[in-house]
């Protein structure tokens, strides 16, 4: 799969300069931000509105994915699309690409899985009452000043350090 | 002048080539970084590596400081920039939610994405997750609706928040950013171990030093005023809307309507009105309305809510009102409506639909003897907004006793 050897991880404050010069050019190219919760929830409600319409209409949280188009050519949704492919291109070109569920030598891969999806679905409920994740709302939120993006990092970054020391067993 | 396009509108074609290479930009550099891997998160929380702390902060520095400088220079108009909107207690909250999930799950939404197309099948989980947390939440909203938009702020920013420059806030980010990735240094404990790239940090101490000596990064907004419409529109008294109407509105949710509280953001804090937003009226360039939203301005008395109508007609804002009265009218009139003991039928009846509305609002009507009276003459010259309205109760719907004071102290 990788045509060239594993590599190590980039300099975090080059790569992070360079993911901040993204952001900005989403500022000057659309005048937003980058994101990810919100795809998901224009995934949800283009769901939604396919199984069951009249939920999605009465819904206050989906219908508002529903007002302006289709769901699924929501701005968000194409950026994380990108996101996939950029993902990949970058694990691949680096030798990265490898199937596996990640964790540590002691835990095993169905606690892993159960873990990583069941806090996937808490996420999506903190996502949905914030407005957003560590993208729209630490990334985007926080370099534009945001009152409310500096609220969400710190309080983000509370709950994980309560929570952490709990799911140590994964990773030691 | 940037942002070239509008990123909410699905009409052309630019928008979504946009998002596509935006996206692939910021999922190779997530991927670049290792943040596309779970053990590389969590060794934010077991403080083992850095990574996270580093990357975001760095991007925060630089897409914050790119931000400034390009207003600056004219060449990007910050106001149009989409400020996402702050909603105090909703935030605080589902940040400790989506915290406590992070960590559980070893990635959030946009690294476990990354993490799922680099091969790792609990990014896929998290994906998968994530998707059936929003999805559940959405369907479930209904109880949540009435907290999801509880203590909302509108676009507020740290600079309005503490009173101080944009350069001034911009310089106290990268200071403590430049603290904390020192600090993160020697948690890590690897020393000069590493090559840092200072060139990296001496431009961005560079950008920031100078930022506050540079001024405001939003572009002079100069609007096009047409005197002779805008004469007419305020003779015929398509200006202002009363505080009944207002109430009327609010009550019946009318679509589109964003009530904007243009006093200072302390005087908003103490008191403002049901669903109000706040724009204090320096920052009354960085408003983002959309044509359709029905725009009501009101201040502690009036007079600031009178000039922002023509500021914001001046910057082509067609639905524009404001409360004539300020907020002494709607204490007045819909907290605290009175009516003579000795009134005529009709004004019984038209009294009846007031005081229904008052009750909704919380307030206390009353019969009375003598003529109503006013707590407007008392603030009818207005000379300073904060002192004008720091006399105003801290709740949306204030106690009877509170309007007793507020009566006594005329606002």
């Amino acid at each position: 799969m990788a045509p060239t050897p594993r590599r190590p991880y980039s300099d975090p404050y080059l790569t992070g300069a360079g993911l901040g010069l993204v952001l900005l050019a989403a500022y000057v190219t659309v005048g937003r931000g980058l994101g990810a919760s919100g795809a998901f929830g224009s995934g949800a409600a283009g769901l939604v509105a396919a199984v069951a319409p009249d939920r999605a209409a009465a819904s206050p949280f989906f219908s508002r994915y529903l007002s302006g188009g289709s769901p699924w050519l929501d701005w968000l949704l194409i950026e994380l699309m990108g996101v996939v492919i950029g993902g990949f291109l970058s694990a691949w070109l680096a030798g990265r690409v490898r199937r596996e569920v990640e964790r540590g030598p002691h835990a095993s891969s169905g606690a892993r899985l159960a873990s990583a999806a069941a806090g996937g679905v808490v996420m999506g409920v903190g996502a949905v009452l914030a407005r957003g994740c560590t993208s729209g709302q630490a990334l985007t939120g926080g370099a534009l000043l945001s009152v409310g993006s500096w609220l969400f990092v710190v309080t983000a970054f509370a709950g994980a350090y309560a929570v952490a020391p709990v799911a140590r067993k994964l990773w030691s | 002048m940037a942002p070239w396009f509008d990123g909410s509108v699905a009409d052309t074609w630019a928008p979504f080539a946009a998002a596509l290479i935006l996206g692939v930009a910021f999922g190779w550099s997530l991927e670049r970084a290792g943040l596309g891997s779970a053990r590389k998160l969590m060794g934010q929380f077991y403080l083992t590596d850095l990574t996270v702390f580093k990357v975001m902060f760095s991007a925060i520095v630089t897409a914050m400081l790119g931000a400034f400088w390009l207003g600056r220079l004219g060449l990007l108009d910050l106001s149009r920039v989409y400020v996402p909107e702050t909603f105090v207690a909703p935030q605080l909250v589902g940040g400790l939610i989506f915290g406590v999930g992070f960590a559980i799950a070893g990635l959030c939404p946009g690294t476990s994405c990354v993490a799922a197309a680099t091969g790792r099948i609990d990014g896929l989980a998290t994906v998968g997750g994530m998707f059936a947390g929003v999805l559940f939440t959405g369907l479930s909203f209904e109880p949540l609706k009435a907290f999801y938009e509880s203590t909302p702020r509108g676009s507020f920013t740290l600079p309005q928040a503490v009173g101080l420059p944009y350069g001034f806030v911009v310089v106290i980010v990268v200071a403590v950013a430049i603290a904390g990735f020192a600090l993160a240094e020697r948690i890590e404990g690897r020393g000069s171990a590493q090559p840092r790239p200072a060139w990296l940090g001496a431009l961005a101490v560079g950008a920031a030093v100078l930022a506050p000596l540079a001024g405001t990064p939003y572009a002079a907004s100069s609007g096009k005023v047409d005197v002779a419409t805008l004469a007419s529109i305020v003779a015929h008294e398509g200006d202002h809307v009363t505080a009944i109407e207002l109430a009327e509105w609010i009550r019946d949710r009318k679509s589109g309507l964003r009530v904007i509280d243009v006093r200072p953001a302390t005087a908003f804090a103490a008191f403002h009105l049901p669903t109000a937003t706040n724009l204090p009226i320096e920052s009354l360039p960085s408003g983002r309305f959309a044509p359709a939203d029905t725009i009501v301005l009101y201040s502690g008395a009036g007079g600031h809510a009178a000039q922002a109508w023509v500021f914001l007609r001046a910057l082509g804002h067609e639905r524009v009102f404001f409360l004539r009265g300020g907020l002494a009218e709607w204490v007045d009139e819909v907290l605290n409506p009175t009516r003579p003991s000795s009134a005529s039928p009709e004004e019984v009846a038209r009294f009846n639909r007031v005081a229904a509305l008052s009750r909704y609002f919380g307030g206390v009507p009353r019969v009375v003897d003598g003529p109503p009276r006013s707590g407007r003459d008392t603030l009818e010259n207005e000379t300073n907004e904060p002192a004008a309205t720091t006399s105003v109760p801290a709740t949306g719907a204030p106690t009877p006793a509170d309007i007793a004071r507020l009566r006594r102290r005329g606002c």
